[in-house]
């Protein structure tokens, strides 16, 4: 029992360690926000000297014209439908893939995967070229169409891994119920494959959130910018540049994605005991 | 079973490449197809309008830079007063940060979707004329635009090709040395002047400092200021030439580049320079922990910078020229234009027209230049400058930055000196001779072949 | 499986398959066919075989910086993968205060590549950084991590390992569905903890592990970030990864058609290497519905 106990508190302090070096340098960067220019780069100390709110007030007030709370907006516009889309498409696409049999099965999926090994790079400019024929520059229906289209396999290929992990003797046994292929995705699939969808919900929310270039190739107003380029918009080397509000509203910026993480944390907290797993 | 699917598969490709040509015609027009929100839907509708059927009344027009706040805001101010007077005219302000810029307009003049007009480096003029056939001329648009009030010689060094005017000057730059008096107290004479001529000046000075104070250095630079503001300038006052000639070829040979090699070694090897392995991690002045704690003697910089690197700091500053070579005729500094403007030569005329007057009022006015001030460098117009000047717009240091400039003889910039993948090979090399990795002999060889290999590309590119 | 079931089966992959038709076909067939011509996004000239000729008689640069890229993957994706797999397996362990260990440890990666790195990179590893005051305090003294070209390369793999959210939470949800009672009874029959691991755990999480390594590896050998916005590739282009490289030729040099070859030849080489993972995955990656 003692011995038990010895080992928890080792577990506990192992841990706690590595979570305050993983996690020091972000709590640098959050107390760097209310320092001025000079002591963010010249102190290496953690607290401000004198602790000032210009960074948030003047970056909230945004420079360029623009509030920063029109950017998280469109942030939120381009990324929940984007999100939303994904998590549907994926769905359908890796219970396509995990749970039929069809011919070119093991081609077609080779070639899904194969779309995330070609350098984005040079793939950029002809994709530019036809989303401005089908005129969806300067809108978010390139993010949209793309999720809904499965376009990333990273979402669908994480789906069919977890698909194959439910044991195919759940489906048959619905199918003798009297299911349709349908009612066993929506009905068995689904509800046991929560936690991964939310975690695909959730790298989507992310990777969307941050992605800057392709947002900055698509979007040409400011008015319609998302976060990731409004934050750069004060960024030039020939300027004088308040990092202190960069850094205030990076952390502003983060925060929608953090209490997300916060919010959805039960679905990989609550160990949902599975049973009828394969030994 | 494959043959099908190889067939299915061009078959579709095929419909898709004429489809997509099919329509580029058209889509010259696109304009609101957006699912983004417009805070008013009568904009919409102008730009949809306006480039078929000019009216003469509502236009649009896109306008593209980049820049930081100070820029943005004053830019967008100029715009708000331009568009009161002129009710017809809007002006779509595209505007972003540097980074992805010059990707962004690239692929815009290759799809054909690029504003009316729009911020260009000079560093991209030659290349971007050569290859994209990107540019208006001003010329054509003489009777909108005054031309005459950018001093003769900058046009014709840096904005006529070919007998026509491709870009207009923004602001124009040189090089000076900004010196932290406080700390180089002791080299200054009664009136706070630093006694600097030479480079062996400026190296003793730097040896003396460091020893004096092991924690300060005479100066520091990032990456691409060790090129342009110290070995380049070291290797023009050897030479006497040009780096990269317009024909595309060499100013220096391997000799003259070795020997200013050396040179510049010297200012890290005799503790002058902040070690460049530091330096090299700060992307401005701004992030240098030693430039903000005053411990570094002076900065090379353009003039028009100079407000940007004091700003926030409590040191009193002084201006000087670059230093020389005792026999040097040049001084090797860069004066030029540094942001350039450009108008789309595919949009149609209406559009350059109605381009061509906005610039006319933004680059030359009275009104405009005193609402823009300095965001983008010294106005290169003489108009906007003297507008400037006569409402004591411009800071002490910077008019004495501006006349030390203009006092000094230095010769134009090449028209691919300043080009991104040339510049990439002096940096390579530079840096290699820095870390030791090349002598000074076998860094200026290696550089000297691959230069040649990257303008025989230049000079094959475009037309 | 029933006859109707083979049409479904298209049906449902349908979205992805004329997503693949109309947006993504277009692109990679572009980019292929721009890789056998001179293309610098204005004018275009048919070359053959020319860029791939250059690239593996002439490029340089093409070597240094793809053995640079096969290194760093080969580094930084089995120490992201370990380190993944071993704090989730410890956080798994809690009881107490998992939610805020849990979002301590996916944070990092919540900050993405913002600008706001470079920043607090800097900061750990300048010469008189964190890092180096931490050393000091030990008697050490640090070098300066990101201008020294010996080790910049090293640090640089640090980042992915940072940002071990992703795998992380995937190591989680798969951990989550290995059911306790299995491994309790494996305990209480006598097994060692680390039996129980090897024998019941690491099979049942397989396919994770395996979906992991395949997205890691397609990630890390295409990064960009670390490269870009801290280091520019520097100093001496010791962290001049294959993409910077491809980016540059793209887009400083205007060299579309080469830069698409050299996308080509990295497609090659990530592809081999999936198509090996997937050959030996049969031996260790257990799936459910293998009944």
């Amino acid at each position: 029992m003692v011995k038990r106990k010895i080992k928890k508190a080792g577990l506990y302090i192992v841990v706690t360690a590595t979570a305050v070096i993983m996690g020091y340098p972000l709590l640098w960067l959050f107390f760097a926000a209310f320092k001025d220019n000079a002591e963010i780069f010249t102190s290496i100390a953690l607290l401000p000297e004198k602790f000032t709110l210009e960074g948030f007030i003047n970056g909230w007030k945004s420079t360029a014209a623009v509030p920063f709370s029109l950017f998280l907006l469109n942030s939120c516009k381009m990324v929940a439908p984007t999100v939303l889309l994904t998590a549907a498409s994926a769905c359908l696409v890796a219970y396509g893939f995990s749970r039929f049999e069809f011919a070119g099965r093991k081609v077609l999926f080779t070639v899904m995967l194969s779309t995330m090994m070609l350098p984005n790079t040079v793939i950029m400019i002809p994709r530019y070229i036809l989303f401005n024929n089908f005129g969806w520059l300067n809108s978010y229906i390139p993010f949209y169409i793309m999720a809904a289209m499965a376009a990333n396999p990273f979402f669908t290929y994480l789906l069919v891994q977890f698909f194959r992990g439910i044991p195919a003797d759940l489906d048959e046994a619905a199918y003798i119920d009297g299911a349709g292929k349908w009612q066993i995705l929506i009905r068995v699939i689904l509800p046991l494959a929560k936690a991964p969808i939310v975690s695909a919900a959730l790298f989507q929310t992310v990777w969307t959130w941050n992605d800057f270039f392709n947002p900055l190739l698509y979007i040409d107003r400011v008015k319609a910018y998302p976060v990731s380029l409004g934050l750069r918009l004060a960024i030039d080397a020939d300027s004088v540049v308040n990092w202190n509000s960069i850094i205030a509203m990076s952390c502003v910026s983060l925060l929608p994605v953090v209490l997300l993480f916060v919010f959805l944390q039960k679905y990989f907290v609550q160990g949902i005991a599975t049973t009828g797993m394969k030994n | 079973m494959k043959k099908k699917v190889l067939s299915m598969v061009m078959v579709f490709l095929l419909t898709l490449t004429l489809a997509a040509c099919g329509e580029k015609a058209t889509v010259e027009t696109e304009g609101e197809q957006s699912s983004v929100q417009q805070e008013s839907g009568s904009s919409a509708e102008t730009e949809t309008d306006a480039p078929q059927t000019p009216k003469g009344e509502e236009i649009t027009l896109r306008f593209s830079w980049w820049g930081g706040d100070a820029r943005h805001e004053a830019t967008l101010k100029a715009i708000d007063v331009y568009q009161k007077a002129h009710p017809g005219v809007t002006v779509e302000a595209e505007y972003s940060s540097f980074s992805g810029y010059y990707e962004k307009l690239v692929t815009q003049l290759a799809s054909g979707n690029a504003p009316d007009f729009f911020q260009v480096d000079q560093g991209w003029v030659a290349e971007l004329y050569a290859r994209g056939d990107a540019f208006a001329d001003f010329g054509s648009y003489k009777d909108s635009i005054d031309l005459t009030t950018v001093p003769e010689q900058m046009m014709t060094d840096y904005c006529i090709m070919d007998g026509q005017t491709v870009v207009l000057p923004f602001g124009y730059n040189g090089t000076v040395f900004l010196y932290n008096k406080s700390l180089l107290a002791d080299w200054c004479d009664e009136n706070g002047n630093l006694a600097m001529e030479t480079w062996d000046d400026f190296i003793r000075i730097g040896k003396e400092l460091h020893e004096k104070n092991p924690e300060a250095y005479m100066t520091t630079s990032v990456t691409d200021g060790y090129l342009r503001y110290i070995l380049k300038p070291m290797l023009e006052q050897i030479t006497n030439d040009i780096d990269v000639r317009d024909d595309f070829t060499l100013g220096f040979d391997e000799s003259q580049m070795t020997q200013a090699y050396e040179s510049f070694m010297k200012i890290f090897d005799e503790g002058v320079s902040q070690p460049y392995e530091e330096a090299v991690l700060y992307d401005s002045m701004q992030n240098n922990p030693l430039w903000l704690n005053g411990n570094i003697g002076g900065i090379f910089l353009f003039f028009s910078n100079i407000d940007t690197e004091i700003a926030g700091l409590s040191y009193d500053y002084g201006v000087t020229g670059m230093p020389m070579f005792e026999d040097a005729e040049i001084s090797g500094q860069e004066c030029c234009p540094s942001l350039m403007v450009a108008i789309n030569k595919n949009v149609d005329t209406a559009h350059q027209k109605a381009s061509a007057e906005f610039l006319e009022w933004f680059l030359n006015s009275e009104e405009a230049s005193l609402i823009l001030g300095t965001v983008r460098g010294v106005p290169g117009s003489r108009t906007a400058l003297n507008a400037l000047e006569s409402n004591q717009m411009l800071s002490d240091l910077m008019s004495q930055g501006v006349k030390i400039s203009n006092d000094t003889i230095s010769l134009k910039n090449g028209a691919y000196e300043l080009n991104s993948s040339v510049k990439a090979v002096f940096v390579e090399y530079m840096e290699k001779v820095i870390y030791g990795v090349s002598s000074p002999s076998e860094g200026s060889d290696g550089m000297i072949q691959d230069l040649t290999k990257v303008l025989g590309d230049l000079a094959g590119s475009g037309r | 499986m029933h006859k109707k079931d083979k049409y479904l089966g298209y049906l449902y992959i349908a979205p992805w398959l004329a997503g693949f038709l109309i947006l993504t076909l277009y692109p990679f067939v572009v980019s292929l066919i721009y890789s056998f011509t001179d293309y610098d996004m204005f004018h275009i000239s048919f070359t053959g075989l020319a860029n791939y000729k250059n690239i593996f008689t002439q490029d340089k640069t093409f070597l240094s910086s793809l053995l640079k890229t096969l290194l760093y993957t080969g580094i930084s994706v089995p120490l992201k993968l370990c380190s993944a797999l071993l704090v989730a397996l410890m956080l798994n362990k809690l009881r107490r205060c998992r939610g805020i260990y849990y979002t301590v440890f996916y944070l990092p990666s919540i900050l993405g590549s913002s600008v706001a790195l470079a920043v607090l990179w800097k900061y750990v590893f300048k010469k008189d950084g964190l890092l180096n005051l931490l050393l000091g305090a030990a008697g050490i003294s640090g070098p300066n991590w990101l201008g020294n070209p010996d080790l910049v390369l090293y640090v640089m793999m640090l980042l992915p390992l940072w940002q071990m959210g992703a795998p992380m939470v995937l190591f989680l949800a798969a951990l989550k569905n290995v059911p306790a009672d299995i491994t309790e009874a494996a305990k209480i029959d006598g097994a060692r903890p680390l039996q129980v691991f090897k024998n019941i755990t690491l099979p049942m999480i397989s396919p994770i592990i395996f979906f992991n390594m395949i997205m890691q590896t397609i990630e890390i050998i295409q990064i960009f970030t670390p490269a870009y916005l801290i280091t520019k590739g520097g100093p001496v282009k010791q962290t001049y990864l294959y993409s910077l490289y491809l980016y540059d030729t793209a887009f400083r040099d205007m060299k579309i058609g080469y830069a698409s070859a050299l996308s080509w030849i990295l497609f090659t080489v990530i592809i081999s290497f999936t198509l090996i993972f997937f050959a030996l995955s049969k031996k260790w990656v257990y799936y459910g519905d293998e009944v």
